[in-house]
């Protein structure tokens, strides 16, 4: 009986690969040698003798049949201690739990979700921002740039304590790069705000979801009314009264996939109100919730419609700016990503799967009590998530036990084939008990791998472009020709 | 008498020299090191710059340009990495002389501030002092020929990721040779050393009119004119960037100055200053070998930092930035890997280069005779 090879076969439309996990290398292999490697996973028979090119890589190391990995342990658990301690790059503010608006997918709504806090009146006072920033202050050392993001809730009903925030830390960190960054639904914003977060140099990120009919059937104001009006009326006052700095302006949109693409594309396209913005999507958060995401087929097909665009105007081939930057954004963040592929190291004896961050050191997230969590997307009822507190300092076993959640599924992650491109963390076992779920981690892993073996299969086609269809590519100079 | 003065801006990159201030230079007792906030030092012991034993000198902030507790302010500014702007540093100047108090700079001879600073010393001619490189590139010439072999002992200094280490071991180097009554020539970065005598050849590699393959020319002429001056019993120099490429993501510069330095000095010998997350044995000697062959020298002894290289945000920045861990796990990592290596492991920061200085004098020794 063959034994099975630790690798994953990959087939384009132009080639053949496998990617061997323990040398985190993809190989381009013959047809022959494919369909011999093929037959090993499948139930048909392989042919009795192996090809003499899997030969050669065999006798070069690939092709081994047990995982490199004999233990899961994160590389740097013996360096966490100095890095929290000396080398935060980021932390976020929770100013307040409350909002003026009631978006229907937002995870501190007020309707019965056990596993995430509700919206509150609860503020963040001046006495534990200035103890959050010294302790930022005293944790950074080694840090050359450091940001600090303000956060709620909507932030901005506390713009005095903004201003004092900011003024303090410019003071605090005079001689290091420091900058900020506000998430908001920009509804409060006024002329005062504006100019003072222009000349602070604080990078704003409004929330909208598009065009009014879809934006306002879940972003609404607490009386139910819709919120897009309010907010386009405040990005254009921008616009007015700063227009070099509207130029920043980041939107920030949830994605609802149940709805027509065309529809949520529309206020972003060419002419429309916000088509020079910056766009950063994202899709509606169901982990609080336990709900599925739905997604209609005229979502589906437009989007993968516009996601070729997208590769077409990588290659010169369709202007950049005619591609929705909601299919754009994440395929330019997907390139940047494949510059990645196969730069990590081998497996190692004692590695850990990609996916969790170092806690704390990232993007560290004090609520309005001053209490730890390792970023703003976590629950902040979980009680292995609590990372600390600005009085207490960081719980590092909680934070040892975050970043080695892979150890949790030790055997399954030895075993897996993504354990290099991983993209769990820690918030997808977390069942807000005192213990990490492996249970809850392993029900997500079939969900990674398609996410995962698509990024590869995408990143082969991208390589091979320019190898198979050459003449059909543009240059720089070509592309601005056209 | 020695002067009292003050250092600004105290980094992490100035503690070798405030640790080894009064053996170098008579003119000055360091009585105060002033930091900007924002780099987390004030208000603790200076050697928390590194992760460092105490020196027992605290930092403190630039309200202490009011402080009457010293004269002079030694204001050093080293254009790649200070941490303060031009502006403020000239601030700083004119405030601290307006107070009637001394100001010597120290200069790398390559900044747009230098300029403003000179026209300033017209102003103050007594109380304003500027150090800068003594070799410029006119003196340097000795000879109508383009290469001169040197005859002195040349020791690079060397890290795998650009760090403080250097300059520790670089200075603890220097400090034994001076203790057993022998005379080194030390050629660094930070133009702080010129206070010491030591030299830099920053303005070498910045020179806009000089072609890469001119430099390494007039880097080996600078060291000639130096050996012909003062006739030193070894060189120490100071790696001008990290020795090679860090790995794909971070070129790190490619060490291309280090490759300038040994294509114009022949080095007898390399400290290799290490992370101690890389100093294994097989990894070191792998590059020993690389580095025979490139910079014409193995690695013959390797410093063992505490330096931790922080990978997350190399991936997100594509930079190269560190931290400091405790000196504890360098000692453990020492006793742990040393015996796996073939390559001597040191640790400068808490012998003082005494083991390191008797290796070297041994190993010079043992070349000079073959």
């Amino acid at each position: 009986m063959v034994e099975t090879p630790f690798i994953k076969l990959f087939c384009t439309p132009n080639a053949k690969y496998f990617f061997d996990v323990n040398k985190n290398e993809i190989i381009p292999i013959s047809e022959t040698s494919f369909q011999y490697l093929n037959s090993i996973f499948s139930t048909n028979l392989p042919e009795p003798c192996m090809p003499e090119e899997l030969v050669k890589l065999k006798g070069h190391g690939y092709l081994a049949t047990e995982s490199a990995v004999k233990k899961v342990r994160h590389v740097y658990s013996d360096k966490l201690e100095i890095l929290l301690d000396r080398k935060i790059n980021k932390i976020t503010l929770q100013l307040t739990q409350n909002c003026n608006f009631r978006c229907k997918y937002c995870v501190y709504t007020e309707k019965p979700n056990s596993k995430q806090r509700a919206h509150s009146p609860k503020c963040m006072n001046w006495e534990t921002a200035k103890e959050a920033i010294d302790f930022f202050w005293l944790h950074s050392i080694d840090s050359q740039q450091v940001n600090i993001g303000l956060y709620g809730g909507e932030p901005l009903l506390e713009f005095p304590l903004i201003k004092k925030i900011i003024e303090y830390s410019e003071q605090q960190f005079f001689g290091k790069k420091l900058t900020f960054s506000i998430t908001t639904n920009a509804t409060l914003l006024s002329e005062e705000m504006i100019f003072y977060f222009r000349d602070h140099d604080v990078s704003l990120m409004i929330s909208l979801d598009g065009p009014k009919d879809i934006n306002d059937k879940n972003r609404v104001f607490v009386n139910g009314e819709g919120t897009y009006e309010t907010v386009i009326k405040h990005i254009e006052l921008v616009k007015k009264v700063a227009p070099e700095y509207y130029k920043k302006l980041m939107i920030s949109m949830v994605v609802d996939p149940g709805n027509d693409f065309d529809c949520i594309n529309n206020a972003f396209v060419t002419g429309a109100k916000l088509d020079t913005l910056t766009i950063q999507p994202s899709g509606i958060d169901h982990t609080f919730d336990g709900q599925k995401t739905t997604i209609s087929d005229d979502y589906s097909w437009k989007y993968e419609y516009q996601h070729f665009l997208a590769i077409l105007s990588y290659f010169r081939r369709f202007p950049e700016n005619l591609v929705s930057p909601i299919a754009m954004s994440p395929f330019a963040s997907s390139i940047i990503e494949n510059e990645r592929v196969g730069q990590g190291a081998p497996l190692l004896s004692v590695d850990a799967p990609s996916g969790p961050c170092i806690p704390g050191k990232l993007r560290l997230f004090i609520d309005v009590n001053g209490k730890f969590y390792p970023c703003e997307r976590v629950s902040e009822k979980s009680i292995v998530m609590n990372l600390g507190s600005i009085k207490d300092g960081f719980n590092f076993h909680k934070a040892y036990q975050i970043m080695n959640v892979g150890q949790l599924t030790e055997s399954d992650c030895i075993q897996c084939w993504c354990f290099r491109y991983c993209i769990q963390c820690a918030k997808t076992a977390d069942l807000e008990s005192s213990e990490l779920s492996a249970k809850a981690r392993l029900s997500r892993c079939g969900e990674v791998r398609t996410m995962v073996y698509s990024k590869l299969y995408q990143y082969l086609l991208l390589n091979e472009l320019p190898v198979y269809y050459g003449n059909q590519i543009r240059t720089e100079e070509e592309g601005k020709e056209s | 008498m020695k002067m009292s003065s003050a250092l600004y801006p105290f980094s992490p990159q100035l503690l070798p020299f405030v640790k080894h201030f009064e053996q170098f230079q008579n003119e000055y007792s360091l009585c105060k090191l002033i930091s900007l906030p924002g780099l987390a030092l004030t208000g603790f012991d200076a050697s928390r710059a590194c992760n460092y034993p105490k020196i027992n000198m605290v930092v403190s902030d630039t309200r202490d340009i009011e402080n009457p507790g010293w004269d002079t302010l030694i204001v050093t500014y080293h254009s790649d990495e200070s941490p303060v702007s031009d502006n403020n540093i000239l601030e700083i100047i004119i405030q601290t002389l307006a107070r009637g108090k001394s100001v010597v700079f120290c200069d790398d001879n390559r900044s747009e501030i230098s300029r403003k600073i000179w026209a300033l010393k017209e102003q103050f001619t007594d109380k304003l002092t500027i150090n800068f490189e003594r070799h410029t590139l006119s003196e340097a010439v000795i000879s109508g020929k383009p290469y001169s072999p040197i005859q002195t002992p040349i020791i690079l200094v060397g890290g795998l990721v650009e760090c403080s280490d250097l300059l520790e071991t670089v200075l603890n180097l220097a400090s034994q040779f001076k203790m057993n009554n022998l005379h080194p020539s030390i050629i660094v970065k930070q133009p702080l050393g010129q206070l010491f005598g030591f030299h830099t050849i920053n303005h070498i590699f910045s020179n806009p009119h000089l072609t890469e393959a001119k430099k390494t020319e007039e880097i080996n002429r600078f060291v000639a004119v130096i050996e012909k001056e003062e006739t030193p019993d070894v060189f120490i120099i100071e790696a001008p960037d990290a020795i090679m490429r860090f790995n794909e993501l971070a070129p790190n510069g490619f060490g291309i100055r280090t490759y300038m330095v040994t294509q114009a000095l022949c080095i007898d010998s390399i400290v290799c200053c290490a992370p101690f997350g890389l100093a294994y044995g097989s990894l070191l000697e792998g590059l020993s070998k690389d580095f025979s062959q490139r910079f014409g020298s193995p690695i013959h002894a390797v410093q063992v930092s505490n330096v931790v290289v922080d990978m997350a945000d190399l991936i997100e920045t594509y930079k190269v930035t560190c931290s400091y861990s405790d000196l504890s796990i360098v000692k453990k990592h020492i006793i742990e890997e040393a015996p796996n290596s073939s390559i001597p492991f040191f640790d400068v920061v808490s012998d003082g280069g005494e083991k390191l200085f008797a290796y070297l004098c041994n190993l010079i020794k043992v070349q000079n005779m073959e």
